[in-house]
């Protein structure tokens, strides 16, 4: 029986290949979407839950609110860590990390192992025992006991050395502070956000502030007994989860103690985060901003296996009066129903098993492509963790069930002395036409609106990005030579004849943050955050920034030693030009008032919104980015070479490394260009099934009107007149469609302009533009099966009785 | 009217041709009436079906009108029979979503005709066959006889100069037969509307001027009715 069902069904499958070819095609684009997206969803989720004590380990943070925003700081004092082990029960371990990153490192090994690393972290020893990283080689127990030792991983020690068994040997940071590698770690996971591929010890945080930031730390700043805000991330690991509540309470027993108010202590709320929640906390400020990505993703993965869903149960569906001959003679013979429902429910199983491995098969193929559009880097080990395997074996089940089910049941209800006298449509026929066209509907509804919203987003985003910087980004290059052969370097290259002008600030922009303070303005009582750079006065005419004042006019230049400010710190602060602008420099920044310079963009949050700026001018001992206009030559590279010489003679214990500011700011957009890339590339194909779905129905719709227009081209009507007869039928869902997507859409992507402080309007021509598109696509559609239809003999279709 | 010769009709099934017709010539003079009689599978349906240029021969020559038919191209033909031939078939071929209102317009909305000559003309023909009260029902809520008049209706409304039968009567009880081929005789006689029939009927062909037997694809015997 099961072999001769089982026969049958695919012999069936056989028989109509274009209905299957569409039902398997359609249905495996769709699973492998699915499917990348699920990796994607499950490799989020999955992170941090590779260590052994997942869920007993959190992380301290403060939240306190400032200017009207809510702010989270992770940084907390030295004693912080030891304190909570002392004095609560249930904290069994805390790790203390600080992480080197607003800084350039150089790692080296010799003269051409040179290289700038951001993955660089100073560590306590339980940072080994705590988390689970596991070691290649070195005892993670002692690994870092000794001071100016270091842990780096497998893929570093290959990078220096080309090999693994390197413990012993030597890396200088900044080439003058030598470390002894005591171990090496495996390959950081993928999911992991602790993704340090340098480990130090603690100890080195003197030296290290010494060497790369030039500040000198009393060495008592590690052992003080001081509760507070300051500059390492603390780990807890706990054995006892009440903890969670207790260190909050013990923070605030300590400020008491030390007198300090109690509106302060309340301000600042101390809280405890699961390592598990860190990867979704801690995301960088995404442009994006409220389209969490795992929740947009995983919605589109939704709708697009709906749609290919939809398709197998309405094509299934459709022709089920093809089928009806076939069920009413089954049952005059004496089939049970619920053999005809297994027979059905067969068919489904082979189309979805195809449609999987198919799936399965353009998944894997294109997987590489899609994790590199999103910026990831998933392990191959993960693609067969129980993460993915689980539920992609749910979505298989679901996936059999949902496609299955209707046709089984509708079909097996066939009465068969109607059918077989060829009655089933009659007077039925008009319900279930109505629900087919209710499914295009709904694939053409979501289909336009994920159009209308790529087309949105993706405009959004150059908006973002033409917008006007406020200075000339072109031909400036940043570089970043060290301090000891800054000046020289400096002077040689203003002598180059490609070289137009030379600027020094603190950082680089759009690469770096800049520090903040937090002040109160005398005037408005306003508290504002402002930005703070330091430059020197050759920054505003090197890239080109607009003054829209400058005091003192003795020159086009600011004075050193003042204070330069943009147009919105002038504003929130509530500076006015002339009279008491100058005590308020005074009296808030400590110096003088240089100037007032028209808004730029310098970071990632001045391209969102106008942000207070503050330029300290600083003429001399500034050291950070030198920033290079080159003469506007087509000969980039000649000038670039003769730099990159001038750097080596100057300053050779650092690579050349060099960045051109127009690029750095786009690459402040790479993560969202991917996104946008992704989502139209989503968007195609839910337009691309919902065609398949409508190319499917008019298969059939028109196979069934065949004998109708047979007779209308009897009497006299035209290919173009039963043209126009078949695509207008299938118009009128994609109308109805457009009509309920837009405004849907419309709502939705205001509701998310409304984030963006500069942002473009929803206007009228995208939805036309959508709409249309969507309506010249079904209409093709549509045609290929009715031209085919309009241009056969209407004899041979009407002698079909 | 209209005149064929050595029309020929054939499939090809693989390396053999299945002839249907061979080497047919006839002429159809204006207002007559003739019946085609055979046996089944003899040809008769694809004889009508090259006259009404659904399909075309083989081989051969046809002339409609003195226009060569077989010469001409689809555009031209279906102006041709458009304009001239009107077809009712034995299934009445009626469509099934259309009221009968609206299967009477369907060939006037093909020959571009203004709303309100459609009107008229629909009412004018409603009129004449006595069924202006069933004019808002669908094909199904109407007798076999009743929807084959509907069918007549409508193959007379574009005012042809022929009307091609195939079999017009067969599903028919014979009480409504005889009032179908009434119809049929009272057109020709009192409007001069030139009819072609296919009929099994020995009683329905002699309705006839004249009958053409065919036999397995050719003209097996002509035969005049005289009254």
């Amino acid at each position: 029986m099961q072999y001769t069902q089982l026969k049958f069904a695919l012999r069936n499958l056989w028989r109509n290949k274009f209905y299957s070819g569409i039902n398997i095609g359609g249905l495996a684009a769709g699973i492998a979407v699915s499917m990348l997206i699920l990796v994607f969803v499950g490799h989020e989720l999955s992170f941090d839950r590779f260590h052994k004590n997942a869920d007993k380990i959190y992380q301290l943070s403060v939240n306190f609110t400032f200017n009207k925003q809510e702010i989270r700081g992770t940084g907390m004092s030295a004693y912080m860590g030891p304190a909570m082990k002392e004095k609560i029960s249930g904290v069994d371990d805390y790790v203390r990390l600080y992480h080197i990153s607003d800084a350039e490192v150089v790692l080296k090994k010799d003269a051409s192992h040179l290289f700038h690393e951001s993955k660089v972290v100073l560590a306590d020893p339980s940072y080994f025992s705590v988390f689970s990283f596991p070691f290649l080689a070195g005892n993670p127990k002692t690994a870092l006991s000794q001071p100016n030792s270091v842990v780096i991983t497998e893929k570093m020690a290959r990078k220096y050395f080309g090999k693994t068994d390197v413990i012993g040997a030597h890396l200088y940071i900044n080439s003058k502070l030598p470390f002894t590698i005591s171990g090496i770690l495996k390959d950081i996971p993928s999911n992991s956000t602790l993704d340090y591929e340098f480990i130090l010890p603690i100890e080195s945080f003197i030296a290290i502030k010494k060497l790369v930031y030039n500040e000198s730390v009393d060495p008592a700043y590690l052992s003080e007994n001081f509760i507070g805000m300051g500059s390492f991330t603390t780990y807890y690991q706990l054995s006892n989860l009440n903890a969670i509540q207790q260190i909050p309470k013990k923070i605030a027993e300590f400020w008491r103690k030390e007198k300090i108010s109690d509106t302060e202590i309340q301000s600042k709320k101390f809280e405890l985060s699961p390592l598990k929640n860190l990867h979704f906390q801690q995301g960088r400020q995404v442009l994006i901003a409220g389209f969490n990505k795992i929740y947009l993703f995983s919605l589109i993965a939704l709708i697009v296996i709906l749609m290919a869903l939809l398709n197998y149960v309405s094509i299934t569906t459709a022709r089920a009066s093809e089928r009806a001959k076939e069920v009413g003679i089954r049952k005059a013979m004496g089939a049970l129903r619920k053999e005809l429902i297994g027979q059905f429910y067969l068919e489904s199983i082979i189309v979805i098993g195809l449609a999987f491995g198919l799936g399965l098969l353009f998944a894997v193929l294109s997987q590489k492509i899609f994790f590199e559009q999103l910026g990831i880097h998933i392990n191959s080990s993960f693609f067969f963790s129980r993460q993915i395997t689980i539920p992609l074996g749910c979505l298989l089940v679901f996936c059999i069930f949902f496609s299955g089910s209707y046709p089984a049941i509708l079909l097996s209800n066939f009465k068969p002395t109607e059918v077989l006298k060829g009655r089933l449509w009659s007077g039925r026929g008009r319900d279930k036409v109505w629900f087919k066209k209710f499914m295009t509907t709904f694939q053409f509804s979501a289909s336009i609106m994920l159009l209308i919203a790529a087309i949105v987003t993706y405009q959004q985003l150059q908006c973002l990005q033409n917008r006007s910087l406020g200075f000339q980004k072109e031909q400036v290059v940043m570089i970043l030579p060290t301090q000891s052969g800054f000046t020289e370097f400096r002077n040689s290259i203003e002598k180059l004849s490609a070289v137009k002008g030379t600027a020094i600030a603190s950082m680089s922009l759009f690469r770096d943050g800049t520090s903040m303070a937090f002040m109160k303005s005398p005037i408005n009582d306003n508290e504002v955050e402002v930005h703070i750079l330091e430059v020197d006065s050759h920054f505003f005419e090197v890239l080109g920034i607009k003054w829209e004042q400058l005091h003192r006019q003795t020159s086009s230049k600011p004075q050193n030693n003042t204070c330069v400010i943009n147009q919105e710190a002038a504003k929130q602060l509530g500076y006015n030009s002339g009279d008491g602008v100058k005590d308020l420099a005074q009296q808030l920044f400590n110096r003088e008032l240089g100037g007032v310079v028209e808004n730029f963009q310098f970071d990632l949050g001045s391209v969102m919104k106008p942000t207070p700026l503050a330029l300290w001018i600083k003429n001399e001992d500034l050291y950070g980015t030198l920033y290079v206009r080159l003469v506007n030559t087509p000969n980039l590279q000649a000038g670039m070479s003769a730099i990159s010489q001038l750097f080596k003679k100057h300053c050779p214990d650092k690579p050349f490394e060099y960045f051109f500011l127009d690029e750095s700011y786009d690459t402040l957009f790479k993560a969202e260009d991917r996104m946008a890339k992704l989502f139209g590339i989503f968007t195609g194909l839910a337009i691309f099934i919902s065609c398949l779905g409508l190319f499917g129905l008019a298969a059939y719709a028109t196979a069934r009107r065949a004998k109708e227009i047979g007779i209308r081209k009897v009497l006299g009507a035209t290919v173009g007149n039963v043209m126009s007869l078949l695509s207008t039928e299938f118009l009128r869902p994609v109308l109805l469609a457009i009509l309920i997507a837009s405004p849907i859409a419309w709502y939705l992507m205001e509701q998310w302009l409304k984030k963006f402080t500069y942002r473009i309007e929803v206007e009228w021509w995208i939805f036309a533009a959508a709409g249309l598109s969507v309506i010249v696509l079904a209409l093709l559609t549509v045609s290929i099966q009715s031209l085919r239809t309009a241009l056969a003999n209407p004899v041979t279709a009407i002698k079909n009785e | 009217m209209l005149q064929l010769k050595n029309i020929a009709k054939y499939h090809n099934s693989g390396i053999q041709k299945n002839w249907v017709l061979k080497d047919i010539s006839a002429n159809i003079f204006e207002g007559e009436f003739v019946s085609i009689m055979g046996p089944s599978g003899a040809g008769k349906s694809t004889l009508l079906n090259i006259i009404g240029m659904l399909e075309e021969p083989s081989g051969g020559e046809y002339y409609f009108l003195d226009e060569p038919v077989h010469k001409l191209s689809e555009k031209k033909r279906t102006e041709l029979y458009k304009h001239y031939i009107g077809f009712v078939f034995q299934q009445y071929h009626l469509i099934d979503e259309l009221t009968v209102y609206e299967n009477l317009e369907t060939p006037l909305l093909y020959k571009k005709m203004s709303g309100s000559e459609r009107k008229s003309r629909v009412a004018d023909i409603l009129d004449r066959f006595n069924m202006v009260a069933k004019k808002d029902l669908f094909p199904n809520q109407l007798s076999g006889g009743q929807q084959q008049l509907v069918g007549i209706a409508r193959a007379l409304i574009g005012q042809p100069k022929l009307i091609l039968a195939d079999e017009p009567t067969g599903n028919l009880q014979s009480a409504q037969a005889d009032e179908i081929m009434q119809i049929f005789k009272k057109l020709n006689e009192e409007e001069g509307v030139s009819i072609i029939q296919v009929t099994h009927s020995e009683k329905n062909a002699a309705y006839a001027q004249r009958i053409i037997h065919l036999l397995d694809g050719h003209v097996e015997r002509e035969e005049k009715i005289t009254k």
